[in-house]
């Protein structure tokens, strides 16, 4: 990561002096004085994300990649206006939801201007004759489920981090809410986008359900982390609100027979809501009471459906199948359990953090049926070698399923922390690219898995670069990140 | 006339068939023109997307900067960058 020190006056060249200078009083202009932040404290917030080394920087009082200043645009036309003096003065602009990305997507890494987008915040309209939402990109996703909920619908996208993430910043990241199997990830449910491409120049893309219009610009857009484009708002596909929800908790003997029946559900038409599966330590710490000495494996899986009567068929069709290939029940328990504290898991991550000498992070894969065991044990032991491992399956599709992954570390030194904390990344994605999984399921790439990324994609990584080029020569949106460097 | 042959729980696909005659050869081809004119003027005036299955081709091309919504920079700087002379099937797709 480039970046240095907090920069005091002295440490800069007057060249980018003037131009923050010049940029604050056309910001100013363009948006008034109250929308746009320069003041170092207030820009602290903006030096980092939930990306690990951010974390550690603070916690040792390391203030580093501060941006120049912070806005706040509160309609699209604002954004291109903000973008196209950005272009003509050179100045990088990094599109920020809410910061809960865990990758240093939003690292403003050559300082810039941070383009905060919750002042978009308005749901425009639900339609409910064709199922779907136009809402605008810095609202946040709790805000937005409680709304539909009060139409009767809902979205479906239950990501842990909904009280602290934004549909833009969803969208960019091609994130997954917990009831995956049944609703899709974020780009499943895109119908069109509006924004501003990376040369000032706004665009609608058409609210249709499917076309054969040349290739989908959508879906080149949808995790494109704020790189070509500033996605301002959105059409989003809904679903009414489920009548019925089902849950129910399962032990498996262990992690191969569990995997084999998620399979199976997806395959066979018995598709739940939620379907998760833990590995013996993550079972353990669900405080799961699995009896026998092995403990086995928790699967937690839920039908949730508007079509009550559907709803307890599929159940019990799935559960029947379940026992079936040899699950014992745990009744409902356990079920109704993941579903009242499903949010709660991920920010236990803060308490641990709260110790020094110690990190805990995750690491989240995308794999086909075929090679996930394998996958799954060699991470496993490889990343065992540095400290605790666990995994469950979190997501799953008919042809495959997301391993996420949880590891603790421990050293008191800082260096050899940090050096743990990236030899298990290493290890881990190095066994993607050699079993020919995908580096990430959902939490994208920012400046972490940029090199990764180049070795996954290979000439794909290329195009995409000559794309970024051609539509953003001066590399004004988001530099650095999705592992476009320097130009090709 | 119309049988709608593609449905989803956002909206469906109007699959048209489209029967006509003229005097001379001329006065054919230009209702058939006029046709498709004003057939799918009246779709980018619905908000209606030029293709469902079909895809565009040379005969839709010239609506497709309307289609994309102000998208096609994008398009174009695809289409740039990773065909610069423009050697794969010229003139397709309106770019
Ligand atoms: C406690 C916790 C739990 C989490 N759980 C999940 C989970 O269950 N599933 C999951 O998928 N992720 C999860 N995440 C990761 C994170 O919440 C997602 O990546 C989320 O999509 C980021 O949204 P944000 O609004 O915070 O985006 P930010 O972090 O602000 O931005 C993320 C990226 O998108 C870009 N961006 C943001 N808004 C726009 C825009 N309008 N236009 C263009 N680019 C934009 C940014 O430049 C950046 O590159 C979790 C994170 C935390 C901290």
């Amino acid at each position: 990561m480039r970046g240095q020190e907090c920069p005091r006056p002295e440490d800069k060249d007057m060249s980018t002096d003037n131009k923050i200078v010049k940029a604050l009083e056309w910001l100013g202009n363009l948006l008034g004085k109250n929308r746009v932040i320069s003041d170092q404290a207030s820009l602290v917030i903006y030096s980092r994300d939930i990306f690990m080394p951010g974390y550690l920087d603070l916690r040792e009082g390391k203030i580093q990649n501060l941006p120049a200043a912070a806005c706040f645009p509160e309609t699209v036309e604002e954004v291109a206006k903000v973008i196209s003096r950005a272009r003509e003065n050179r100045i990088p602009v990094i599109a920020y939801g809410a910061g809960s990305g865990v990758l240093g997507g939003t690292i403003p890494v050559t300082g810039g201007i941070m383009l905060d987008l919750k002042r978009m915040r308005e749901i425009r309209s639900v339609n409910k004759i064709a199922h779907t939402v136009e809402v605008e990109a810095g609202v946040m996703g709790e805000d937005l489920e409680r709304h539909l909920i009060r139409e009767g619908f809902t979205l479906g996208h239950f990501p842990s981090s909904i009280y602290c993430s934004t549909v833009g910043g969803w969208l960019s990241t091609r994130s997954a809410g917990q009831l995956s199997a049944k609703y899709g990830k974020i780009e499943d449910l895109v119908i069109s986008l509006e924004g501003v491409l990376a040369d000032g120049s706004v665009f609608h893309t058409r609210n249709t359900p499917r076309s054969a219009t040349g290739p989908d610009l959508d879906q080149i857009l949808v995790g494109s982390e704020g790189t070509l484009a500033i996605i301002t708002a959105a059409v989003l596909a809904i679903s009414p609100l489920p009548a019925k929800k089902i849950y129910r908790g399962f032990a498996f003997n262990d992690v191969p027979s569990g995997l084999e029946a998620m399979r199976v559900l997806l395959q066979k038409e018995l598709v739940p809501a939620a379907l998760r599966l833990y590995d013996p330590i993550d079972t353990g710490f669900n405080q799961a009471k699995l009896s026998g000495p092995d403990s086995g494996c928790l699967l937690v899986i839920g039908y949730e459906g508007a079509n009550d009567e559907l709803t307890e068929l599929k159940s019990k069709l799935g559960f029947a199948r379940l026992l079936e290939m040899g699950a014992t029940d745990l009744g409902e328990a356990p079920g109704l359990k993941w579903l009242e504290h499903r949010y709660a898991v991920s920010y236990n991550r803060s308490k641990i953090m709260a110790s020094p000498g110690a990190l805990l992070d995750t690491i989240e894969v995308s794999v086909i049926w075929r090679d996930a065991l394998e996958l799954y044990q060699k991470v496993a032991a490889a990343v065992s070698k540095l400290g605790l491992v666990m995994a469950h399956f979190s997501h799953a599709w008919r042809e495959g399923v997301c391993i996420y992954f949880s590891f603790l570390v421990n050293d008191p030194d800082p260096e050899k922390l940090r050096q743990k904390h990236l030899e298990a990344w290493k290890t881990a994605m190095e066994a993607c690219l050699e079993i020919g999984a995908s580096i990430s399921h959902h939490h994208g790439i920012g400046l972490h898995r940029a090199e990764w990324l180049k070795k996954e994609l290979g000439v794909g990584h290329e195009i995409l670069q000559k794309l970024k080029n051609e539509i953003d020569p001066h590399h004004i949106l988001n530099p650095e990140k999705l592992g476009f460097g320097e130009k090709a | 006339m119309a049988h709608f042959s593609h449905a989803y729980a956002q909206g469906c696909s109007i699959y048209f068939s489209v029967a006509s005659t003229g005097r001379t050869l001329g006065d054919r081809l230009k209702r058939y023109d006029d046709l498709w004119n004003d057939a799918l003027e009246a779709c980018m005036k619905a908000d209606g997307a030029l293709s469902h299955h079909h895809g565009i081709g040379m005969l839709k091309a010239k609506w497709m900067e309307t289609e994309l919504g102000g998208a096609s920079p994008l398009l174009k700087g695809l289409k740039r960058a990773i065909d610069p002379k423009g050697i794969m099937n010229p003139g397709k797709l309106g770019i």
